[in-house]
């Protein structure tokens, strides 16, 4: 032992232990339209060892189409974090200055982008499905939807795989 | 810069430290000199050149927690 260096030293609050019984899901969903809470959620639930499936309904289809999910928009419609007045935000032009003003901030703090971040997490044992549902209406199979996403399930299928486990609206 | 526990030494938490592992321990190490702080996984990824799967198959469960442990590094900090 005398030949080792000195053992690193653990910051008191790191827990190696990643057992945990329960499997945290995050449903994916409706006014996130550019996907980043969620992907941000389950991305920081994979590392700490925890399930983490993702199930996105009607307006998250954006973000596993292959044909919108390169150049998706940031909504500043009646979004509180913008700081600005409503009614300016649903001018022409303010959605794209908007998102630009996102992607911004997004590249300056080194944030993937969704495509990036949606293969980050399947790289990382993350699952994504697609909602059955919101397939049908919006005419799409599983050929027009990312290649990670796992399925297209029904919401009761969606609801045997989380049961137990914390699910997320989004 | 030492190298911390020796080829072949046990860090105690079930991992076995390859050359693989400390290809990665060693990048962590080097980027934490130049940065200050410790690289987060996606930095692990970008900037090391190590495949996210690898490193959760390396490091399983919680990687970025348990390469910083081994190195010896405090945990990263960021988000991503």
């Amino acid at each position: 032992m005398t030949d080792t260096m000195t053992a690193p030293v653990p910051s008191s609050t790191t827990r190696l232990e990643a057992e945990r019984p329960q499997a945290g899901h995050h449903l994916l969903q409706g006014l996130a339209r550019h996907g980043l809470p969620g992907a941000v959620l389950a991305n920081a639930a994979l590392a700490e060892g925890i399930e983490a499936h993702l199930f996105f309904t009607f307006w998250g289809f954006d973000i596993i189409n292959k044909k919108t999910m390169g150049h998706l928009k940031f909504s500043p419609v009646g979004n509180p974090a913008t700081h600005m007045p409503t009614a300016l935000m649903g001018l022409p032009g303010m959605q794209a200055f908007a998102t630009h003003m996102m992607k911004k901030q997004i590249e300056g703090l080194d944030i993937p982008e969704v495509p990036e971040f949606l293969e980050l997490i399947t790289d990382a044992g993350g699952h994504l499905w697609a909602c059955k549902m919101s397939a049908d209406m919006m005419h799409l199979t599983e050929d027009d939807l990312y290649d990670g996403v796992e399925g297209i399930i029904s919401a009761a299928d969606f609801i045997e795989l989380s049961e137990g486990a914390q699910t997320l609206f989004i | 810069v030492g190298r911390g526990p020796r080829e072949g030494a046990r860090p105690n938490i079930g991992i076995d430290l390859t050359d693989e592992h400390w290809k990665v321990l060693r990048f962590l190490r080097e980027d934490y000199q130049e940065q200050g702080e410790t690289a987060t996984l996606r930095r692990v990824t970008a900037v090391g050149g190590f495949p996210t799967k690898e490193l959760f198959q390396l490091f399983p469960k919680k990687p970025a927690k348990k390469m910083s442990y081994i190195a010896g590094l405090p945990k990263p900090v960021g988000c991503v």
